[in-house]
């Protein structure tokens, strides 16, 4: 993140927050660049907990959601045992236990973002986004259809706010209810910083002002910020920015302010007490989000775990029931969404024979035998996990699935790789890897190796191969 | 109840076939669109309820009847509206209270038949009208047609654009005895038609999303048939309703299967619009793209 002064520089913060705005191009529908692109350097839980403390997502499945998936046994007791010993070690288990499965965490923590307008709709006793977006979205999407409306926006080859202007000069209706917002699009040619004076008043506030305006419709901020790159996307030489659309939405709220209170206002910062953190001051990891983190990573395990408990195949039992059955896993529409592959295998065809693999693994032939140095590991590594992974990160923010408590029908899960190789060469060829690397550093998708000889499994962990021993396995010892 | 007990004539019949084609439509859509969704018995048991009621109203002899008729319709196309049981405040339960509204004052009209026939002729005419208005989703009650039919899946949207938009003409051709002599409540019908035409017509020229551009279209329509009755012209406003309702629900079927996937166009072609002088050109735009401030109002009195 940039150094941080009181000062205010537009174009930095119009910079900022087209970085923060990647990835949100269509409500509802991300294409493979990834959301979470802004906190790409993060571990993968640190980034979640950000998306969601900061920016307002709703990332993970609610506590109950969780809780209920352990009832219903789709997670696992000894698995989520399991994750609790690595994080929290064996002697502080019980503690943690009853954190994890009884204690009750407020139920929704109000996010940093939109926390100063919040104060100012007190302030103003006026929603500022409920009068403001009905308009800002109609003449949004008039301006931006690409063929769908008869009657197009009437002014072509100029960009939105010089078509704004030039309508508003020559219609005998104005866009506004009040003179000032007219006046300042018509004459002023005010700058972000000239409005925000007006609205906001003190500069360290601008660009908190900003980011809370703009994620309160971050869907179509997205849209416009991948407008303003892909300009031939548009119809009849039209363009937008989102400078434009700031200064357009800053001065339909001064509008409806001095609609509302007759310029009998002041900026919202002579009215402000106390001063919140700034958005993005760093932000620790408290029980609540620890205690989320366990979950999901005792609910991608329990499922992982039953993926993996049939690659491990003990060579005892090959002795006495010669070939293993084919086996199943379960359908995983319970656990994933359809379309998205969480699963990756990357073996020979005898390594993957016997499994009935769910719908949602990907396969891609490879022998180990051929591929001695693991150049063809690092090729398709470098192609798959980044499209796929962020496929599946991408699932982290399907809204719908995850807004509704009730039904906790799809959980997000991130990629797991899974690759026959022997683990010293495996680990040699991912270090290698410039793009697929930090994905499995920052967990942000998991690797296994499956050892060819003695199906050993092992799991990258920290930058180290783990042994790993699959939930079967465990029964097989203790029988 | 004897088979005398049916009404049975020109009007019947006309929205009885409209009624009977654009079900089947609906039914043959739904099977292909609802069954991923997982909608589809929910849909199909709210689509017999809508039909009992459609069949009450149309065959019904007496205002008692057609009211019973007319509610077990109104609550059924209510259900059609959240039959993916996604209800947002403000948006579908505003087609809710519309309806509710219109069977007051239907319920009024009834009342005031009994009581009022000799005396006041007008109020029972001037509730009717309302009740039809707010039916046909014509003026003041305009808005709530393109909400609900852009909240709702196409298969309900259908059914809403075609069959439940024209029961408020179909009221107004049944009741025409009551009003055909009293020239000022026909007038007063041919004005909200003629000014909810000229409106919606604007409005579905404006609009970005196909169905609200169907529901305009389908309400201008609507205001049309209001004038065309008004005038008196039975035949062609049952022609005109079948017509329309042919194509509306042919629009929305088409509307679903290219979706709005659309290629950008680069240069457009030129409108009537482009032709007219500049100044009218953008205070026309801007007049219909704020919905002549109607939406704003309303929603405003009417969130829930």
């Amino acid at each position: 993140m940039t150094a941080r002064n009181s000062s205010f520089d537009e174009q930095l913060v119009l910079h900022e927050l087209k970085h923060f705005l990647r990835g949100l191009s269509q409500p509802g529908a991300f294409d493979y660049s990834n959301p979470l692109h802004a906190f790409q350097g993060h571990h993968f839980h640190d980034a979640l907990r950000c998306a969601s403390e900061i920016l307002g997502y709703q990332t993970t499945v609610s506590m109950e959601g969780y809780r209920s998936l352990y009832n219903a046994k789709r997670v696992k007791p000894e698995i989520l045992e399991k994750v609790l010993i690595e994080k929290k070690g064996a002697a502080n288990i019980f503690e943690w236990q009853d954190k994890v499965l009884m204690k009750k965490f407020p139920a929704e923590i109000a996010p940093r973002i939109g926390q100063l307008r919040h104060n100012g709709k007190n302030r103003f006793k006026t929603d500022l986004d409920e009068v403001v977006h009905q308009k800002l979205f109609r003449i949004l999407d008039n301006y931006l259809d690409s063929g769908v409306a008869d009657w197009q926006f009437p002014v072509r080859g100029r960009g939105f706010l010089d078509s704004m202007r030039e309508v508003e000069s020559k219609s005998y209706i104005s866009i506004f209810r009040t003179a000032r917002a007219r006046n300042l699009l018509l004459y002023a040619g005010a700058t972000i910083s000239d409005l925000l004076a007006i609205l906001v008043g003190d500069q360290s506030l601008f660009e908190q002002y900003l980011f809370d305006q703009q994620f309160a419709h971050r869907e179509w901020s997205g849209l416009v910020s991948s407008l303003e790159n892909n300009v031939h996307h548009l119809p009849d030489g039209r363009t937008i920015s989102l400078h434009d659309l700031i200064v357009f939405e800053l001065l339909l709220e001064i509008d409806a302010l001095d609609h509302r209170l007759k310029s009998h206002w002041q900026p919202l910062a002579t009215g402000l007490t106390e001063r919140q953190e700034p958005l993005f001051a760093p932000l620790p990891a408290d029980e609540r989000s620890e205690v989320l983190t366990i979950w999901q990573e005792a609910v991608e395990w329990s499922y992982y775990d039953q993926v993996l408990s049939k690659f491990y195949r003990p060579t005892r039992d090959d002795l006495t029931y010669g070939k293993p059955d084919q086996i199943r896993i379960e359908p995983s529409e319970a656990y994933a969404d359809d379309k998205g592959e969480n699963l990756c295998i990357l073996g020979t065809k005898f390594f993957a024979r016997n499994l009935a693999l769910p719908l949602n693994a990907s396969r891609h032939a490879y022998d180990f035998a051929v591929d001695r140095d693991g150049d063809m590991l690092g090729n398709i590594l470098e192609k798959v996990v980044p499209s796929c992974g962020a496929a599946n990160i991408g699932n982290f923010f399907a809204e719908a699935s995850l807004h509704d408590n009730s039904t906790v029908s799809r959980i997000p899960m991130r990629l797991l790789c899974v690759i026959e190789q022997f683990p010293e060469t495996a680990l040699k060829v991912i270090r290698r890897c410039t793009e697929a690397y930090p994905w499995f550093l920052n967990e942000w998708a998991h690797l296994v190796v499956i050892e060819p000889q003695s199906h050993g499994i092992q799991v990258f962990k920290n930058g180290k191969m783990i042994a790993y021993k699959a939930d079967r396995q465990l029964e097989n010892a203790t029988d | 109840m004897s088979l005398t007990d049916f009404h049975f004539d020109g009007i019947t019949i006309a929205y009885l076939l409209v009624g009977v084609i654009v079900t089947l439509l609906t039914v043959w859509y739904g099977r292909r669109n609802l069954r991923e969704k997982g909608q589809s018995s929910r849909f199909y048991y709210t689509l017999l309820l809508f039909c009992a009621g459609y069949s009450i109203t149309i065959f019904s002899t007496e205002l008692k009847i057609l009211l019973a008729g007319w509610e077990i319709m109104g609550f059924a196309s209510f259900l059609l509206i959240v039959v993916d049981r996604n209800l947002t405040p403000g948006n579908k339960l505003k087609a809710f209270f519309i309806y509710r509204l219109g069977d007051v004052g239907l319920l009024l009209a009834m009342w005031a038949s009994h009581h009022l026939w000799r005396e006041n002729p007008t109020l029972v005419s001037l509730l009717l009208v309302m009740t039809a208005s707010a039916q046909s989703s014509q003026l003041p009650f305009s808005s709530w047609l393109p909400q609900a039919i852009e909240n709702s899946f196409t298969t309900s949207g259908i059914l809403l654009a075609t069959l439940m938009v024209q029961m408020g003409v179909f009221l107004l051709l049944r009741s025409m005895p009551f009003w055909e002599h009293q020239p000022s409540v026909r007038l007063l019908i041919a004005l909200l038609g003629a000014v909810a035409a000229a409106m919606a017509a604007g409005f579905a020229r404006l609009q970005t999303s196909l169905k609200r551009r169907v529901a305009y279209a389908s309400m201008a329509q609507a205001g049309l048939i209001f004038l065309e009755v008004a005038a008196g012209f039975k035949s062609l406003a049952l022609a005109h309703v079948a017509a329309n309702a042919m194509l509306r629900a042919y629009q929305l079927v088409k509307s679903q299967g290219t979706g709005n996937g659309k290629h950008p166009v680069q240069q457009r072609a030129k409108t009537w619009e482009d032709r007219l002088p500049i100044k009218l050109q953008y205070t026309l735009y801007l007049i219909y793209m704020k919905e002549w401030g109607l939406y704003s109002r309303l929603s405003k009195y009417l969130k829930a």
